[in-house]
């Protein structure tokens, strides 16, 4: 490799557009806990959010404030502090930082935005297994601390292919949560506001789909490491027209951005998939990293798991329970491994990097031998990374980097 | 230019050595890494050259590797340890291996095929697991000496 440092991270115009909006989300939380109205409900990311909206509530998403934790380098601040009360270093980074900034009544919000004190305390929490068990136990930490309800769809997993009995029984859950949300939002359930709903989340996905296909272009428009952070609204404003407003203004900069070949790596010459958790407190550092060695992050599992293209109005309840079963974390590993495939064909990719996170089992798919499988099939290398998605303890730093490198390097000679 | 140089500024030590275009060694010099690895490695690399018998104003292509790369300021360019092992491994034994590397931090297994090209590698996961600084620090209490 050169010595020579390009690391420029190119601005993306649309960012303060997400500021807004993101802002304007937090404000109505903040507002709606302090009036006590609409009700707040709390939910897991990939859980069934827009049931809840269609009730009225405002929804808070612990996995989006645990990854604000993780990006502003506070979750090792707050770590030691669930491990404290029990809740051991080795289970989920987000619930442990979330938990410990809840105990010392801080979050990274506080200095974002200025008049939010804490967290919108919730009415509810709405867990969806399907991503893992932590939720649940996240959420019930919460339940016994505040004295709020835990409820929750228990989602079949590790699946290949979808069974009519595995929809039938999360449409049964699903529906057996409405009289406790009605009791709380004090609003009755109208399933036309429920389609409504579903209908702004699926255009919500679909333009998010366009924006994440846009980096099939050569070079790419967008690198995943700031794709992440454009995914927030999907992740927390989806079923709302803003989100999809959004989306519109950010494939129209992108589209722009391929018409002028104008890579987020200058002079791209390697392009891999990124498989499993970012590392949110090293975004920038490993953005600028692969900047420096011309190598593009095109493509990963994460940022498209907020793709919900299943969703029908027509028929809410049975094709949201699809869209919450089919995503790649609830899969077998067949599924996913011809995902990837695909991923690297459309995406015309030079190696798949896959990113051990410690605590994150459920996201870290090098376990059971996939990148060797894959390395077979696809003849492309493959390079696995030790780190964590927020607790920086687990990252070496140095090895990752090292690695890296002479993983590109081996690309250069082949 | 007729002469090159490859500095490895390693977790525990600094390799300096000075090749012509021949590809015979002219010089080299390994010295304690230390805490300050830009000293380090201009130290070496000014020994490698007294050795070598080159003229002050004589000009090199320099290229630095190991853990300290990225701190040597006079490299036109910089290489992982991974490759550099590899290259240097395949030049005395220009056949299909595996080269193993217990280095001060960490350590590396690397496959060359029979055209020298690395087919993989793999790292030990965490700083100073099962590494060269981790076995210097047991023989020091097995009262054992890991030169030996």
């Amino acid at each position: 490799m050169s010595q020579e440092k390009i690391s420029k991270i190119k601005k993306i115009q649309s960012t303060g557009h997400l500021r807004k909006i993101m802002a304007d989300y937090f404000y109505e939380l903040d507002r709606a806990a302090k009036e006590g109205s609409p009700k707040v409900a709390w939910c897991s990311s990939v859980g069934p959010a827009e049931l809840l909206l269609s009730l009225g509530f405002v929804v808070h998403y612990p996995e989006n404030h645990g990854a604000v934790l993780g990006s502003s380098r506070k979750a090792n601040d707050y770590i030691p502090v669930a491990n404290a009360i029990g809740y051991s270093p080795d289970i989920c980074s987000y619930l442990t930082s979330d938990v410990g900034s809840f105990i010392k009544k801080e979050t990274p919000l506080s200095r974002a935005y200025e008049g939010i004190e804490g967290v919108a305390k919730p009415d509810v929490l709405v867990y969806n297994t399907n991503q893992c068990r932590d939720v649940q136990d996240w959420f019930n930490w919460y339940s016994r601390e505040l004295g709020v309800p835990a409820i929750g769809i228990h989602t079949y997993r590790n699946i290949g292919e979808i069974k009519d009995e595995y929809l039938h029984s999360i449409v049964k859950q699903t529906e057996n949560l409405i009289p406790t949300l009605e009791k709380i939002s004090g609003n009755k359930f109208d399933v036309d506001k429920f389609r409504e709903v579903l209908s702004l989340s699926r255009e919500c996905t679909l333009m998010w789909k366009k924006v994440l296909e846009a980096n099939a272009a050569i070079p790419a428009p967008i690198s995943f490491f700031d794709a992440t952070i454009h995914m927030g609204p999907a992740v927390v404003l989806r079923g709302s027209p803003q989100a999809v407003e959004y989306y519109k203004v950010l494939l129209e900069e992108l589209n722009e951005k391929i018409k002028n070949k104008d890579g987020a790596v200058e002079n791209e010459k390697f392009r891999l998939y990124w498989e499993g958790m970012p590392i949110w407190g090293k975004l920038r550092d490993l953005a600028e990293f692969f900047i420096d060695l011309r190598t593009a992050v095109v493509a990963s599992t994460y940022c498209n798991s907020w793709i919900f293209d299943s969703f029908d109005p027509k028929d809410p309840f049975l094709s949201m329970a699809r869209a919450y079963t089919e995503i790649f974390i609830v899969r077998d590993e067949n599924f996913k491994e011809n995902y990837i495939e695909n991923m690297v064909n459309k995406y015309k990719l030079d190696g798949i990097l896959f990113h051990d996170a410690k605590t994150c089992p459920n996201n870290s798919n090098n376990r059971y031998g996939m990148p060797e499988r894959l390395a077979k099939k696809l003849k492309i290398p493959s390079i696995t990374i030790n780190g964590d998605l927020n607790d920086l303890r687990c990252y070496s730093e140095e090895q990752a980097k090292t690695n890296i490198e002479a993983f590109i390097e081996q690309l250069e000679s082949r | 230019m007729n002469h090159f140089a490859g500095i490895d500024v390693g977790a525990s030590t600094t390799k300096a050595v000075i090749i012509d275009k021949n590809r015979e060694i002219l010089g080299h010099s390994v010295k304690d890494s230390g805490a300050d690895f830009k000293a380090a490695a201009e130290k070496t690399f000014a020994e490698a050259k007294k050795q070598a018998k080159r003229r002050a104003q004589d000009e090199y292509f320099v290229v630095s590797t190991g853990y300290g790369r990225r701190n040597v300021a006079f490299a036109d360019n910089t290489k992982t340890e991974i490759s550099c092992h590899a290259k240097g491994s395949f030049y005395y034994f220009p056949e299909s291996h595996t080269l193993i590397d217990i280095g001060g931090q960490d350590s590396k297994i690397i496959k060359v095929n029979a055209s020298g090209n690395r087919t993989g590698f793999k790292m030990n996961r965490k700083c100073a697991a099962g590494t060269g600084a981790f076995l210097e620090e047991m023989a020091n209490r097995l009262r054992s000496s890991w030169k030996s």
